[in-house]
């Protein structure tokens, strides 16, 4: 099978449910075979925004274009496009054989026709021997294998997931993510994918869209949103991030709320004093003696974590996240490097929205 | 909402407002009318005679030969006076003025606040003859003379009718009324407390350990849940009724009629409703409620009380609101265990249908005095549940105990008493369906002609019962279950709450109210449904809507808007979406409840009996009928009555078994 994905983009999408406004204004493009994920915490707009792509929910603004063209109006049945459900959706009624080859029988396929594509699809997704067992005999896993089955089976030219990995355990979740992102590039769709999961999204995504209470905070890269977080909430919804309050006072210079000063080069270069908080990747910070470093603390709180240890160091009443192989006690005085500091005007919002895996 | 649905939804809702809303509108606007009255004047041998068992509002002052007064409450007062044979002069305290003053079989006249129309009947002559009678008529002053024949009858109707809630005054002020609605207050309460009392613990017992015959047990009090009616009270008739089985041999002077006898036998007509509602709840509760509770210090009997009855009081109290509903509502008990016992129910069956001194307009009356009753207790439903949530999510299975040997016994004590008394009608219907049956008694002489007659001349009503009760579950399950989709799935403002409000309506209109709400509205042409096959399939359609959309809805909200949204996704547009995806699933959710739908429609009564005119008489009617002919042949209906279990315990059996086997 060759590329046949399509781009797709919105123009000023809008959606509204009665005085909500669940999506605001939005322009996105996902460039065609690409594998572009929406992620964000619980009610930040993501699957409302996938389910107006499949044409489940009429945009209150704006349109939906597939290919430059306008698709707003078509209806669900009409787009042609395939949707992978967080709960699978298959029907119990139906034998596997019958879930995939729905989309073949709505479109009048020949049966023989039906028979050989389902038989190949089903051997795409090595779930050959569960053809006419019912979705209820099967795991999770295999289920989501076969919602993944009915839903290629009609050659969609864009694959739209709503956290299909959400109900497996950990272990599954990985090995079916690459499943699923080695059959994208196979195939050569252009896929959509959402989910919660931040470390989901930096392994199998082309480009990410963090995304927050209805809005699209940065699109870019796994590397860009991880390593260049547009904001504080970016830096804190992505990956680990240690904070620390304060003010920038000069250019190279912050200080604390405690008042200690620190200096080096940050991201953005300081030029006004607006920004009142520094953020740096607990990995990128190092570990020195008290007399060594940009600032000084007391390690509060060990987690061993297996590949790295992760410390809670005090600084002025503040605590950051530091993660690296060093063995330290607690009570330890430590000195901190912050060879890759960055600044935002504000906090990341108070409570980090945790969802469970 | 697209296109294809929204015309559905309003066409079900036109549909339900004339087939629910229209006859009750009728039974009010006939309770709150008041008919001018009748009287008729008997003419024999010279004399003139005011007939004292066709008087409505009317009363004689004077009756003598030649002179009538009759005087109305309303102080209208008219005058019959015989001038000579065939000739009498009519005169009132309004001048009457002849409207149609031709000479032929009747005439009217008018007066300011009247409208009478006269009709004359003439007896048989000795040859039977009979003779067309005619009048002649003649203006006189204010007065009407008229002609007539020597030998009649003359019935005066006031056809001029008020709006009065004179109709009310009168059923509240006759001590028949009175007595019968307390008769049945007193039935309904006395009877779903007794049957709580013995229901509710024994379904705890069942819930909460294991037992030889668990299931057995559950099994059998299902069956006795859709056990017909009538069946019990004719069978425990048959047993200690004044010339019974048991009270002739063993002698006794009491006997089963009265309203105790009437309260026995409800009692065990609506036990299994409570028991398996209970059973439902008490299953239901998450044991780690319990747990928590204890681990809190409460020790059992305080965890019982304050953890466990407050989770499981909705469904106990939805299961005794429904039992009561039943009690209220049934037609076929006090009618075959005393006759002279008046109920709401009787009472109102007797003022629709009694074809002499009945009055439609007060019938309507004490039906509406039964919905607002039946609307009183439902209102107490509600307000004992307010506040309180349905929704109890186990997370865990209870863990059966096994019982100390103390509450074995209890147990199978308990459970053996009630269901013993529970079967005691079907043992007895079947041991009689292979006697022989001699002027209306059951002789000791085994035969099995009672099922030859029935297989051979009498399969006509098998047929009806069965294709009523088909057709009518059929359309249960088409227009049902799709109006439960709408409800769901594609809620719209105004129209599908409306829908919804409406096809609910049923839900409270004991069945006698129903059936006179469908005679009143179609009765008359174009709506000319009364006696029909189909006015019995759509009464049980009707009156099974609500259970069925219930069940409808039910079975939908286990059935995850995604697939319909997946089916979408691959190019199925909704109505197929509808058909392929989601009524498949909501069948097999709704399996047991399409059969209950069958077993209810074959089972019923309470409108049967009023809605039914031969030859479509289905299996419950002829059942009833000759339960309640003194002399009649049971023979052959008891041998119905059996086919009739059979008819209801198969599906019963087959969906009962069917559930096990999934759940395994």
């Amino acid at each position: 099978m060759t590329a046949r994905g399509i781009e797709v983009s919105t123009q000023g999408l809008k959606i509204d449910f009665g005085d909500f406004t669940a999506l605001h204004p939005t322009d996105l493009t996902v460039r065609q075979g690409e594998l572009f994920t929406l992620l964000g915490p619980s009610g930040c707009g993501k699957t409302t925004l996938l389910r107006c792509l499949a044409g489940f929910l009429k945009p209150s603004r704006g349109s939906v274009s597939f290919d430059g063209k306008d698709v707003s109006s078509l209806d669900p049945w009409d787009r042609g496009i395939g949707f992978v459900f967080q709960n699978y959706a298959l029907w119990p009624t139906k034998t596997i054989f019958r879930n995939v080859a729905y989309g073949l029988e709505v479109r009048k396929t020949p049966k023989d026709e039906i028979e050989r594509r389902v038989a190949e699809t089903l051997d795409l997704v090595e779930l050959t021997r569960a053809r006419d067992q019912y979705p209820g005999e099967l795991s999770g896993g295999m289920q989501q294998r076969a919602a993944l089955a009915r839903a290629i089976i009609i050659d969609p030219p864009l694959l739209l997931f709503d956290e299909p990995l959400s109900n497996l355990d950990a272990k599954l979740r990985v090995k079916l993510r690459h499943d699923i992102r080695a059959l994208q590039s196979r195939l050569g769709l252009t896929a959509i994918y959402v989910t919660h999961d931040q470390e989901e999204a930096l392994d199998i995504s082309d480009r990410i869209a963090v995304m927050r209470q209805g809005e699209v905070c940065q699109v870019g890269t796994p590397r860009e949103v991880y390593e260049a977080p547009q904001n504080a909430f970016v830096a804190d919804f992505v990956g680990k991030a240690s904070f620390l309050r304060g003010k920038s006072v000069a250019p190279g210079t912050f200080r604390l709320t405690g008042g200690a000063e620190i200096r080096g080069t940050f991201y953005p270069e300081t030029t006004e004093s607006n920004a009142e908080c520094l953020f740096a990747r607990p990995e990128t910070i190092e570990i020195t003696t008290p007399d060594d470093g940009q600032m000084f603390g007391t390690v509060a709180d060990v987690s061993y974590l297996g590949p790295v240890t992760r410390y809670e160091v005090e600084v002025e009443e503040q605590r950051i996240l530091v993660e690296t192989r060093e063995t330290l006690e607690v009570g330890s005085e430590v000195g901190l490097r912050l060879p890759d500091m960055q600044m935002f005007d504000s906090e990341p919002p108070a409570q980090k929205q945790e969802e469970p895996a | 909402m697209t296109g294809s649905w929204r015309f559905f939804s309003v066409t079900c809702l036109i549909g339900a407002l004339l087939l629910v809303v229209v006859p009750q509108l009728w039974i009010v606007a006939t309770a709150f009318q008041q008919d001018g009255g009748a009287f008729t004047l008997r003419f024999r041998g010279g004399q003139m005679q005011v007939e004292t068992a066709d008087l409505v509002r009317f009363q004689p002052t004077l009756d003598t030969p030649t002179e009538a007064h009759l005087v109305r409450p309303d102080g209208f007062v008219i005058t019959a006076t015989q001038v000579e044979p065939g000739q009498t002069r009519i005169a009132a305290s309004e001048p009457l003025t002849l409207t149609v003053p031709a000479a032929g079989t009747r005439f009217a006249f008018e007066s300011p606040s009247t409208r009478f129309r006269v009709e004359q009947s003439v007896p048989l002559d000795i040859f039977g003859n009979q003779s067309t009678p005619v009048f002649k008529t003649r203006q006189d002053g204010e007065e009407i003379i008229l002609l007539h024949e020597e030998r009649s009858f003359l019935r005066l109707h006031d056809r001029v009718t008020s709006l009065s809630f004179s109709n009310f005054r009168e059923f509240l002020s006759r001590s028949t009324y009175l007595e019968a609605i307390k008769n049945s207050l007193i039935v309904t309460l006395v009877a779903t407390f007794l049957a709580s009392v013995i229901a509710v613990p024994l379904a705890w017992l069942v819930a909460r350990f294991t037992f030889r015959g668990r299931a057995v047990v559950i099994a059998l009090i299902t069956m006795a849940s859709v056990t017909p009616p009538f069946l019990g009270a004719y069978a425990w008739r048959m047993l200690f009724g004044s010339t019974g089985l048991v009270t002739s041999a063993l002698g006794l002077n009491w006997t089963i009629l009265g309203i105790h006898g009437v309260i026995w036998v409800i009692m065990w007509l609506v036990y299994p409703l409570i028991f398996l509602m209970s059973l439902d709840s008490f299953t239901g509760v998450d044991p780690t409620l319990r747990e928590s509770a204890m681990s809190l210090g409460a020790k059992p009997r305080k965890s019982f009380w304050s953890v466990e009855v407050p989770t499981c009081l909705p469904g106990i109290v939805t299961g005794l609101y429904m039992a009561s509903m039943q009690a209220f509502s049934d037609f076929g008990t006090p009618f075959i265990i005393s006759l002279d016992l008046v109920m709401l129910p009787k009472l109102v069956y007797a003022e629709f249908l009694n074809e002499t001194g009945g009055n439609t307009s007060v019938a309507s009356t004490g039906a509406l005095l039964m919905v607002m009753i039946a609307m009183a207790f439902l209102g107490v439903q509600r307000l004992i549940l307010a506040g309180r949530s349905f929704a109890s999510v186990t997370a865990r299975k209870q863990v059966l105990q096994t019982p100390e040997c103390r509450t074995a016994i209890l147990i199978y004590a308990l459970a053996g008493t009630v269901i013993g008394l529970a079967f005691t009608p079907h043992v007895v219907i079947i041991i009689t369906s292979f006697l022989e049956w001699r002027v209306g008694t059951v002789t000791s002489i085994p035969t099995l002609q009672n099922y030859v007659e029935l297989f051979t001349s009498r399969m006509g009503a098998v047929f009806v019962s069965l294709s009523t009760a088909t057709t009518a579950t059929f359309l249960c399950l088409t227009i049902g279950l799709a109006i439960a989709y709408v409800i769901v799935r594609k809620g719209t403002r105004v129209v599908t709450p409306a829908l919804n409000g409406v096809v609910m309506i049923p839900y409270i209109i004991p069945g006698t109210v129903f059936a006179i709400g469908f005679i009143l509205a179609f009765n008359q042409p174009p709506l000319l449904l009364t006696g029909t096959w189909f006015i019995l399939v759509l009464s049980y359609f009707i009156r099974m809507l609500p259970f069925t959309v219930k069940t409808g809805e039910a079975a939908l909200y286990q059935i995850h808007p995604a697939v319909e949204d997946a089916a979408m996704s691959l190019g199925a547009k909704p109505a197929r979406v509808f058909v392929q995806i989601v009524a498949p699933m909501m069948l097999s959710g709704a399996v047991t409840g399409m059969t209950l739908v069958f077993l209810r429609s074959v089972t019923e009564l309470s409108s049967t009996i009023l809605l039914y005119r031969p030859p479509w008489t289905p299996m419950s009617a002829v059942i009833f009928q000759n339960t309640v002919s003194p002399g009649a042949n049971f023979g052959y209906a008891a041998a119905m009555s059996v086919l009739m279990m059979v008819i209801l315990y198969v599906p019963l059996a087959f969906i009962t078994l069917k559930r096990r086997s999934a759940l395994q």
